[in-house]
């Protein structure tokens, strides 16, 4: 089975095909998992074109394990005036790519009750010195508009989630927020368990490092450990804040 | 299902999943790993080593205390050299457990309760898979 058969036949899974003109949101999100996939592992340009239940289709043009362009497939210059010049910043090509992928191609997927794709080689020559937008940064822009969180300063981040947290820098305790109760947990969790975790994040300093150990079911709690320089976070934070605490280790250790 | 097969269809279920090791936490020992390129023993070994100390060393004595919970976490996600590895741990006590390497696009959420289910039917006793098969018609 080629890529292009197993992507089709995890699409076909995905969608619920007995919705029609219903909007399905649940799948979408695995669905531009699974575009950022692709687009990860495509090297030689190609065009992948997503296919409606109408025969509608949004077309991107993927090389170099990047998403160059969203709906305007040909030749770079072949291009109308309001659109981004091929002089364009790299940050005005970003702005272009990310808001075309999370609005254009999120709504078509949203709108659509089946979905397929196909991809085939451009006819055109692809300019390799094109800006285009990992799927790194397709992800992380993704996750930014779902879970809004910064990642400037990821151990402040890290412990505004917390119902309680503790900063610790050189070994020793920073600062304390959130519920007293359950920050002396998180002492205790320093002495007792911080020193082996350290030994599994095993990360050089200057690389931030994220662990998150979610409490069993029912996942009410979350025990996570973010890292960034000689400082740590160490938080409680409620279960359901998992997500937005993957998108900060994401963006923290990209 | 032979159980390798079931993992070769977990991780080719799943685009972005480099590597999935099916590990006996207690022995310390990778039973079966499959990926797409040949990955070094030592690399699947230490793999292995940080799903046990996370899922049932010290740091789960620490973090069950800290949670406040009454079993060890089941679950735990890590985000190291570009990538994310996540461990499941069958659940009912047993000491058997994936350990995965991942492409930091991948979506958590399904494929970690994929990956719980699967490890479970990977982890239940014989007798217990055996029922599961219907029975032929005679």
């Amino acid at each position: 089975m080629t890529g292009l058969d197993r992507l089709n036949a995890k699409l076909a899974k995905l969608k619920n095909t007995d919705a029609a003109d219903q909007t399905v949101t649940g799948g979408t999100d695995s669905i531009l998992a699974i575009l950022l996939s692709e687009i990860d592992e495509t090297i030689l340009a190609r065009e992948m074109m997503l296919i409606n239940e109408a025969g509608d289709e949004v077309k991107l043009l993927v090389a170099g394990r990047r998403l160059l362009r969203v709906g305007r497939p040909g030749p770079r210059n072949d291009r109308p005036p309001e659109e981004p010049s091929p002089d364009a910043s790299e940050d005005e090509v970003f702005s272009d790519l990310i808001a075309a992928f999370n609005g254009p191609v999120r709504d078509f997927l949203d709108r659509a009750s089946e979905i397929s794709i196909a991809a085939q080689r451009p006819h055109y020559r692809v300019d390799p010195t094109e800006i285009g937008c990992s799927a790194d940064i397709l992800a992380q822009a993704l996750s930014e508009s779902a879970q809004p969180i910064v990642a400037d300063d990821p151990i402040a981040a890290g412990l505004g989630a917390a119902v309680a947290g503790l900063r610790l820098s050189g070994g020793d305790v920073a600062e304390t927020v959130g519920d007293p109760a359950l920050a002396e947990r998180l002492i205790a969790f320093a002495g007792s368990g911080l020193p082996a975790l350290d030994q599994v994040m095993g990360r050089d300093p200057s690389q931030p490092g994220c662990a998150i150990l979610p409490a069993p079911e029912p996942r009410d709690l979350l025990l996570a450990c973010i890292a960034a320089g000689e400082d740590k976070a160490l938080i409680l934070a409620p279960g359901d804040t998992i997500s937005r605490l993957v998108s900060l280790c994401r963006l923290s250790t990209a | 299902m032979a159980p390798s097969a079931k993992i070769r269809s977990l991780r080719r279920s799943t685009p972005g999943c480099r590597v999935i090791a099916y590990v006996d936490l207690s022995a310390r020992l990778v039973l079966y790993a499959d990926s797409d390129e040949s990955v070094p023993q030592e690399v699947l070994d230490a793999l292995c080593l940080r799903g046990t100390r996370l899922l049932g060393g010290a740091v789960a004595d620490a973090a069950m205390q800290a949670l406040a919970a009454a079993s060890p976490p089941r679950e735990a996600i890590l985000f190291r050299n570009g990538a994310i590895e996540a461990f499941i741990r069958a659940s009912g006590g047993s000491d058997e457990a994936l350990c995965c390497v991942l492409s930091p696009v991948v979506a958590l959420d399904p494929f970690l309760a994929a990956a719980g289910a699967e490890i479970d039917r990977l982890a239940a006793p014989e007798d217990a898979q055996a029922a599961q098969v219907p029975e032929r018609n005679p």
